[in-house]
């Protein structure tokens, strides 16, 4: 017997991290392994928040790899966590996003859910070793008239992330570190700013995603078309 | 001497209509410890409002229950409603329903609501006693009326000389003069409805509207029929995302309500679970099947505090059913929609 | 933030293989003091008129030893006494069987066949095929098409070792009774055998699960055939006897091309795969399945990912994936890519 849809809403965040093997010297697997599970705990913790959004972890190195899929905060015991790897190919990242975001909102939308538009959380360190390719991926990723499913994305750079680049990826918003803060730290701070994001973005009665302030380290970079 | 006969006690707490998986407030007392469940420091919170009775032929029921967002953050339901029965010069007799959904991103919406829905309905019903009303005429000059009585008076306020002397509807206590438009901003519902049915069953009914509170005609074959609204005298269509009073054009349409029909105003808490492009969702196909007819009061308040994944908004309906003859039915305690 | 670390998945194979070898010695010491039943007085004790019959009866009593000892490993590698009960009498029984029948192939070949021209030949020939079948019912104890052939192939290779190592040993023992020279033999023939099929069961696993625990390091349990059983019966490859939320028969895992498919079986709850709610999915190394109240951590055999890492689901049918491009940078990356350590887990904080 098929069940009538509820119509629940869902809001889908995918949070998508470097772990090329330059963020181990940097704290940065440290930082994102711990921040974890300090933003599972604040959205699981929040009623509100917790039965409106979907979390997913992608990370990216040489290849991109889907750590945790889409999944509701209180539904996760654990995790895989990040682990420094090669090098740093941004069109993996892109090409994997592309994949999950049908994937997954075809699986929601069978579901009988109502499913608003995915958001993107791009965080990185460095500037992207395939540097002739992965624009093309990711035009075809954000562009809304060849992909009606195109996510919004807000992208995070720290240490030798390059500014231009970094406003090329974030369609609603970027954000560099600035220069002499430690990426670590900075890393912790991104990871706040977008539980934020995602607590403020849920708990309104109309979902839709809110631009974090610059996170505390960081300052805000224009953002530029591809 | 017999011993004292106390009040039976033994029914069962009311169970809660849940409509899939149970929410994270699903089975979570209200006072409990988690605090998920605030009072409002300032008052008029209108957890539950709730106005019912009969005129005329019509039965009317409106209930408002405060959303899970503003009773976590401890804020006031952002919702309200107005009834009124209303004369016209000719003895003909109607009820004036009037239905508002503050903006969150408006501070002081709730206050908005609780005022614009009171002072539209008395508009509504001096107009009707007016020896010019006719429906038509007021379709054509709702906009006008609203601009010119209702504005005024939502955004002016005396400024209490003390706490003592707080006018009723909880008007903020900064200047009005101090607050912007922007802060009052609501969504308005309007429907007039004759108490009496037409010929053949059949009554011409006005239907305003600004911003994205719907107003269905659930049919009595259970289909949520959505009327759709004519272009305004100026010739622009009013959009969704219009709020009043920033703007004050409002969509009018008249839709004939026949016998066995219920009118529902609702606020986007309820009616975004009612249906969508591809058909009704559950809430939506349980609600067509009890709101055929008259429910008693407690039941219809439980119906409109469904339980209900991400549905944390307020919810407000305003329910008209045609026919009161309504059959006797068993009440059932359906806990659970599959 | 708590880590649940296991050892490394290298060390996890290596102590297997040592552990296995270890019980072949125990089973050998074992089978030997077993067999010296049949001795009495440098004959015969049973059948002593028939060397065919007598031989099979000491090759029986020495290979249900090892037979037992080598089925007991997977109760001790699983910290699972129960599963004892469930190994151990297939293992008696093939043993018996089995080793009766390699003692009369053994006397058959060494008296009969190859005679006293080759005897260290025949020894090693008759000692390959009771290990053989010594291996073949440790393998059937455990009910696993590929255990029985590691068990056999195993049991092959250490019995020829133990029987090309028996005159040598023999001979260093010395002494005027062959009592000693056999208990060393046999305890020399059980590890071989141990350890061959320790070896053989570590590189025909892809995958092992880890079971997460509270208490300490994970038990590592390997996954050896094509599908596998996860429940709460003695006698499937994953047991969980301790959560009773599982079913006898709960789980199936399936070995594909992709990863493994999990299914839930029949009358099953369902699980969660990475922490959604399913009853079938495709898992890949360092997934995490909880059923019941029990977590499951997927591991590689040789600690780096043996599959595909992207996309754990199947593919749906629209074809928006575009493949990985072919023109990846030719640089070497910056970290080799030597085997690496499992990806840590990371606990979530348990809900307010």
């Amino acid at each position: 017997m098929s069940e009538t849809a509820t119509g629940e809403n869902i809001l889908p965040f995918y949070i998508v991290c470097d772990e090329s093997g330059s963020m181990e010297g940097i704290g940065g697997i440290d930082a994102i392994n711990s921040g974890l599970p300090e933003l599972h705990s604040t959205i699981a913790s929040d009623p509100l928040v917790s039965d409106k959004c979907r979390i997913g972890l992608i990370s990216f190195s040489d290849i991109a790899e889907e750590l945790l899929p889409l999944s509701r905060a209180t539904d996760i015991p654990a995790m895989p966590g990040v682990q420094a790897k090669g090098v740093t190919n941004y069109g993996e990242a892109f090409t994997l996003l592309r994949y999950l975001i049908d994937r997954d909102i075809d699986a929601l939308k069978s579901q009988g859910y109502q499913v608003f538009r995915p958001a993107v959380f791009f965080i990185t360190d460095g500037e992207p070793t395939d540097d002739q390719t992965w624009e093309p991926t990711y035009r075809s990723l954000i562009d809304k008239n060849s992909n009606r499913r195109a996510p919004n994305v807000i992208a995070f750079g720290v240490n030798g992330a390059n500014a231009t680049t970094i406003g090329k990826i974030g369609t609603v918003g970027a954000f560099i570190a600035s220069s002499g803060i430690n990426p670590g730290n900075a890393l912790k701070e991104i990871l706040r700013s977008l539980t934020n994001s995602i607590v403020s973005s849920s708990s309104s009665s109309t979902p839709q995603l809110v631009v974090p302030a610059a996170p505390d380290g960081c300052t805000s970079v224009p953002l530029q078309t591809v | 001497m017999g011993e004292e006969s106390r009040p039976d006690d033994s029914a069962r707490p009311v169970t809660t209509l849940r409509i899939g998986d149970a929410s994270s407030f699903g089975d979570n007392q209200w006072w409990s410890n988690r605090d998920w469940h605030q009072l409002v420091a300032d008052g008029f919170g209108a957890d539950v409002a709730c106005d019912a009775g009969t005129v005329g032929e019509l039965a009317i029921a409106a209930i408002s229950v405060r959303g899970h967002k503003h009773r976590v953050d401890g804020l006031p339901n952002e919702d309200s409603f107005a009834i009124r029965v209303a004369k016209s010069k000719v003895g003909e007799e109607f009820v004036v329903l009037v239905l508002c959904d503050g903006l969150s991103s408006a501070t002081h919406s709730a206050f908005a609501a609780r005022r614009t829905s009171s002072l539209v309905a008395d508009m509504l019903r001096r107009i009707i006693a007016d020896d010019a009303f006719t429906m038509q005429a007021l379709s054509y000059g709702l906009s006008q009326c609203l601009r010119e009585f209702v504005v005024p008076e939502l955004t002016t306020w005396s400024s209490p000389a003390t706490a003592l002397s707080l006018p009723a509807y909880g008007v903020p206590s900064v200047e009005s003069s101090n607050v912007q438009p922007s802060e009052l901003l609501v969504t308005l519902t309007i429907a007039i409805v004759p108490t009496t049915n037409g010929e053949k069953g059949a009554s011409d009914v006005l239907l305003g509207t600004i911003g994205d509170s719907p107003a269905y005609v659930l049919l009595k074959n259970g289909d949520w029929l959505k009327p759709s609204y004519g272009e305004q005298d100026d010739g622009v269509l009013t959009t969704a995302t219009a709020a009043f009073p920033k703007t004050t054009d409002i969509a009018v349409t008249q839709i004939i309500l026949y016998e066995g029909d219920c009118l529902c105003l609702m606020s986007d808490g309820v009616g975004n679970f009612i249906q969508n492009k591809s058909g009704q969702l559950r809430l939506g196909k349980h609600l067509a099947e009890v709101w055929k007819t008259p429910r008693d009061i407690p039941t219809l308040v439980r119906d409109v505090s469904f339980d209900l994944r991400s549905a944390d908004d307020d919810r407000t309906v305003i329910l008209c059913w045609t026919d009161r003859e309504a059959e006797d039915t068993e009440i059932t305690d359906e806990t659970e929609v599959s | 933030m708590q880590n649940s670390p296991s050892s490394s998945p290298g060390s996890n194979r290596n102590s297997r293989i040592l552990l296995t070898g270890a019980f072949g010695a125990a089973g050998g010491l074992v089978g030997a003091l077993l067999g010296e039943i049949q001795f009495l007085d440098d004959e015969y004790r049973f059948f002593p008129d028939n060397i065919h019959l007598g031989a099979g009866v000491w090759f029986m009593l020495a290979m249900v030893g090892v037979a037992i000892a080598l089925a007991a490993t997977e109760s001790v590698l699983q910290k699972n006494t129960e599963k004892l009960s469930a190994h151990l009498p297939l293992a008696l029984a093939a043993g018996l069987g089995g080793g009766f029948v390699a003692g009369i192939i053994a006397q058959f070949v060494y008296g009969d066949v190859i005679g006293e021209s080759n005897p260290r030949l025949a020894r090693v020939i008759g000692w390959a095929i009771a290990g053989a079948l010594g291996g073949l019912a440790v393998g059937f104890s455990f009910r696993s098409n590929t255990r029985i052939r590691n068990g056999a192939l195993g049991g092959l290779g250490g019995g020829a070792i133990g029987g090309i190592l028996f005159d040598p040993i023999a001979e260093a023992v010395g002494g005027d009774s062959a009592v000693g020279a056999r208990i060393v033999a046999l305890i020399a023939i059980g590890v071989a055998i141990g350890l061959l099929m320790g070896l053989l069961d570590a590189v025909s696993t892809n995958f092992s699960i880890e079971v997460l625990s509270r208490e300490g390091a994970p038990r590592v349990i390997p996954l050896f055939d094509q599908v596998s059983i996860v429940g709460c019966a003695r006698n499937v490859a994953v047991t969980l006897s301790r959560d009773p939320l599982i079913k006898e028969h709960h789980l199936r895992l399936t070995r594909t091309p992709q990863g493994l498919r999990v299914d839930s079986m029949q009358g099953a709850s369902t699980f969660t795969l990475n922490g959604v709610p399913t009853s079938s999915g495709t898992a890949t190394v360092g997934s995490l399945i909880v059923v019941g109240n029990t977590s499951l951590r997927i591991a590689g055999r040789s600690g780096g990912p043996t599959m595909p890492q992207v996309a754990p689901n199947p593919a749906p049918q629209q074809t928006s994936y575009v493949q990985p491009q072919d023109h990846r940078p030719t640089t070497a990356p910056s970290t080799p890519p030597a085997a690496r350590p499992a990806r840590p887990t990371i606990q979530m904080k348990p809900k307010k």
